[in-house]
């Protein structure tokens, strides 16, 4: 798979996390720091759901560990960006 | 693990008082009545026999279902000897913070408290606790929904997948799929209403998953909560609604 810019994995992670996010408000302003539990208001159980969708959206493997590390939105892009270098 | 038995400890030291407590609540307080107790004590001892690991995983309508299924599963004679029948329980934190007196019955009723805002440090360490446990024959209770029921119905996407990082931790562990209702419970509530009569189904499987890592964790929570669900239809047709 091509390797995606940082402003690309940002919209595609954006994009996965959509129908998870409850605060549609802070969605519309969301951003690298944007927490996904207290700020977007995801339910902590999807959690797993969200890592499996960026697996199949970005072609990677997430470890477990790995997984838990995915609190912002930030997180979520280094890590996968880190995974596709 | 050294401070659960500890706890355990204290818990067991403490059952006679407890058990009679929970009785008064149940049966003179709420004056609460269970359909076919008899059968459903059988059944349980059944399951604890085993030997296994095992996980009950209950539907969650009220705050107190943890304590009207420790009450129809044993009594108190019975837990006294034995005491791991007597299942572990993971409260919110945020239930029973508020008051000593809460503390101190849930510590002695053997509860590991849970804060559901906290991080995944702090859940993985609730987990890590329950798998030793589990490894060790203690029974644990955990409500795969992670919190009660606010349609009033098991709802297979609301799905926690802490209960399949639990399966997954502690390979062969067996789901006691525990479906509960009262006959006037509409929906979720604090406490079921008094006089309520309750119907209990309980069913043993084994999740197993051919995937890996993540996808395995939401399989095994997927199996769990879809069998719930099946119990909840076969009620509903049970009953005629």
């Amino acid at each position: 798979m091509e390797k995606m810019e940082e402003q690309q994995v940002f919209d595609k992670v954006v994009e996965v996390l959509t129908p998870y996010a409850r605060d549609k408000e802070a969605l519309a302003s969301v951003s690298l720091e944007s927490d996904l539990l207290k700020g977007l208001q995801v339910n902590s159980s999807r959690l797993v759901d969200i890592v499996l969708d960026f697996e199949d959206k970005f072609d990677i493997e997430i470890a477990d560990e790995e997984a838990d590390q995915v609190t912002t939105v930030g997180a979520a892009v280094s890590l996968i960006l880190a995974k596709q270098a | 693990m050294r401070g659960l038995g500890f706890q355990r400890f204290i818990g067991h030291l403490c059952l006679l008082p407890l058990g009679f407590l929970i009785i008064l609540l149940m049966r003179f307080r709420g004056r609460y009545k269970l359909k076919h107790h008899r059968e459903l004590r059988r059944r349980f001892k059944e399951v604890a026999a085993s030997g296994d690991p095992i996980l009950i995983c209950p539907n969650h309508l009220t705050l107190i279902d943890s304590v009207i299924l420790l009450w129809a599963f044993g009594s108190i004679p019975w837990y006294l000897f034995h005491y791991r029948g007597f299942a572990w329980n993971i409260p919110a934190v945020e239930n029973v913070k508020t008051k000593l007196s809460w503390r101190i019955i849930t510590y002695i009723s053997k509860c590991v408290l849970i804060d559901r805002l906290g991080g995944a440090e702090h859940r993985n360490q609730i987990f890590s606790i329950i798998r030793q446990c589990l490894r060790r024959g203690d029974i644990f209770t955990i409500f795969p929904e992670g919190t009660r029921s606010r349609s009033g119905s098991v709802q297979v996407d609301d799905v926690a997948y802490g209960v399949g990082r639990i399966i997954q931790g502690v390979p062969g562990t067996k789901v006691l799929c525990v479906y509960m209702r009262g006959d006037q419970q509409d929906a979720y509530s604090a406490f079921p209403k008094k006089g309520e009569r309750f119907d209990i189904s309980l069913e043993v499987i084994t999740p197993s998953s051919a995937n890996k890592g993540l996808r395995a964790v939401r399989d095994y929570s997927r199996q769990v909560i879809e069998k719930l669900k099946e119990m909840e239809d076969r009620y509903y047709s049970r009953i005629g609604d």
